[in-house]
């Protein structure tokens, strides 16, 4: 995938998008193998590598997706791993962090302990929208998105 | 109507398919497939071009399954055969399962 694409919103029914589909599958477009990848609402994926910044996670984003570190059961953590291959114990050291160090640990400054060892990318539902904490490439379970996917629509959502 | 009559055939006991929530979709289209956000269950899910085209199909009308293996197979240029419509009533039964379509039983 294209890293640099833009995403098109469409609405239902939408026969240009299905049109534009068409032609990608005829162009030989179409996966091997059936991809269909559900994500729970409010999911926060620790995904790909980010190498700066555009916004970040607070320390409440990311508890209130995976739950305290101290009580690692949260079964956002079993998909995360499932998906993305991100260990508990790496989501946890991330919620572990101390965000709110001014200067200091993530997300204030970058780069940080967490990207240089966790290599984290953070990618998270928000009702329609979805947004990527970090400026490159994700990949979820082989399939990759581009950079900085937030619709428009979803700005100020 | 006539339930469709399809491989297995489980699909004879479905007649139509259907959004099960109209306007509930937010859709955004990659190069390697779609993401559809449902409203109606707030997920959101990650489809290859063909799945997501099927999909687009449901998404356009209620059709059935036998309409949806030959659009497919004439839209596509694939051919209309036991394995293609087995394809769409294995993936029309994952969107039932993802609460994103309805399939209405035959009668």
């Amino acid at each position: 995938m294209a890293n640099d694409q833009e995403p098109i919103e469409s609405g239902n029914g939408n026969t240009e998008a299905t049109n534009a589909l068409r032609r990608k599958l005829l162009k030989g477009g179409g996966a091997a193998l059936p991809v269909m990848i559900s994500l729970q609402s409010g999911t926060a994926w620790a995904i790909s590598s980010c190498a700066s910044e555009i916004s970040r996670p607070s320390n409440g984003n990311m508890t209130s997706t995976f739950g305290p570190s101290n009580n690692p059961n949260d079964n956002n953590r079993d998909l995360v791993e499932s998906i993305t291959g991100i260990s508990r114990s790496d989501i946890d050291d991330a919620i572990d962090d101390d965000f709110s160090a001014a200067g200091g640990d993530y997300p204030e400054s970058a780069p940080d302990d967490i990207q240089q060892a966790e290599v984290m990318h953070l990618f998270v539902t928000n009702g329609s929208c979805w947004v990527s904490f970090c400026d490159g490439p994700v990949d979820i379970g082989g399939v990759t998105f581009s950079d900085s996917i937030t619709p428009d629509a979803c700005n100020g959502s | 109507m006539t339930p469709v009559v399809g491989p297995g055939d489980d699909s004879a006991t479905i007649s139509v398919v259907a959004l099960a929530s109209k306007n509930a979709l937010t859709w955004n289209d990659w190069d390697d497939g779609c993401s559809v956000f449902n409203r109606a269950t707030g997920e959101t899910h990650f489809f290859d071009l063909w799945t997501s085209y099927l999909l687009r199909l449901i998404d356009s009308e209620p059709t059935t399954v036998e309409s949806l293996a030959r659009r497919m197979a004439q839209e596509l240029d694939q051919q209309l055969d036991a394995a293609l419509r087995a394809r769409v009533f294995k993936t029309v039964q994952n969107f039932d399962s993802m609460a994103l379509v309805e399939l209405c039983p035959g009668g």
